[in-house]
């Protein structure tokens, strides 16, 4: 997958083209929402931290509560079954990009990284659940369109 | 000697309060009434006996003094005395009123200040604000009931996570294609 940097390198032509070119694997990633990869992302690392780390009762009904609440427009609960916990080296490649906020989440420095289609190709390539979220939703997606046109 | 004022057998009527009605006899209430008559003095709990018509007139201040005594000493009567001076303290209201217009009406008097300050103070009492903080360090903890547990379940197995905590983690290494 091609990086940020090289993305905006390129001249309009070269990014038509390159968008003629994807694999549909890769245009499922291209076209998915940074935020819809953020929140893959995360609910991917709470899970693990669900079945990894041993905590209190109050916090995992909290953790879990948490991710039943990110479910709603555009994240449904089948999106929130099918995500598989993380694996422990994205969930080291998680906590690396977090170093880049220093604290400051708010200059979105973790999120560009971790939401670049570089980065979550490589998340995808470690967890296919991620891209099997993303298939589901292409399918959901494409038929609530034909049954947008077949409605009067 | 003060007039007699003291209550007839027949008085007893329902101007008594509870604790006077349960004295048994008339000479008791009598009694009670006596003690807040008499001035303070040396003699007065034996006066108050003899107007309440205790002893005869041959008997002797010592004698008289043991029957007051002891009447002082009966719980029946404690309750009465206290209860007769709770009336009589109400009784008072209008006395002390009266007494308290008069002292604000004569600026000479040395009272006058504190008696008008006292009257305002009761009027309108000064007012205070106070700022209290209160650091609450409360920490709500889940209590492992079986209908957290439950909860905790379907939770998981709604996320696609084995409730048991023991769901699969893919474990792996990304590899760079560099085709």
């Amino acid at each position: 997958m091609i990086s940020d940097a090289q993305l905006k390198a390129m001249t309009a032509e070269e990014h038509s083209a390159w968008l003629g070119g994807l694999s549909d694997d890769e245009r499922l990633v291209v076209y998915c929402p940074l935020g819809h990869r953020y929140i893959i992302l995360i609910v991917s690392h709470i899970k693990r931290a669900l079945v990894t780390l041993e905590m209190s009762i109050g916090t995992r009904l909290e953790l879990l509560e948490g991710l039943h609440r990110l479910v709603g427009a555009g994240f449904s609960a089948d999106d929130l079954a099918m995500i598989e916990p993380m694996c422990a080296t994205s969930a080291e490649m998680m906590r690396e990009a977090r170093k880049l906020d220093q604290g400051r989440v708010q200059d979105f420095a973790s999120f560009n990284i971790l939401t670049s289609c570089e980065t979550f190709w490589s998340f995808m390539q470690l967890n296919p659940s991620f891209l099997d979220v993303l298939r589901r939703r292409a399918v959901s997606r494409q038929s609530a369109t034909h049954s947008e046109r077949l409605s009067p | 000697m003060t007039a007699p004022l003291l209550l007839e057998e027949d008085q007893s009527d329902g101007s008594l309060g509870p604790a006077m009605r349960l004295l048994p006899t008339a000479k008791m209430r009598r009694f009670v009434e006596a003690v807040f008559e008499v001035p303070a003095g040396r003699h007065a709990t034996i006066t108050a006996a003899k107007m309440a018509g205790y002893g005869s007139p041959q008997s002797s201040n010592s004698s008289l003094s043991v029957m007051a005594c002891r009447l002082l000493a009966d719980d029946r009567i404690q309750a009465a005395l206290l209860e007769y001076s709770r009336v009589r303290l109400r009784a008072l209201a209008p006395i002390a009123l009266v007494a308290l217009e008069n002292l604000l009406r004569d600026r000479k008097h040395p009272g006058h200040p504190r008696a008008v300050m006292g009257l305002l103070d009761k009027l309108a009492p000064s007012e205070f604000t106070q700022t209290v903080q209160v650091n609450h360090n409360h920490q709500h903890r889940v209590i492992a009931t079986a209908e957290v547990l439950e909860r905790i379940r379907q939770l998981a197995v709604r996320a696609g996570l084995d409730p048991a905590g023991h769901a699969r983690v893919i474990e792996g290494q990304v590899i760079e294609d560099v085709t």
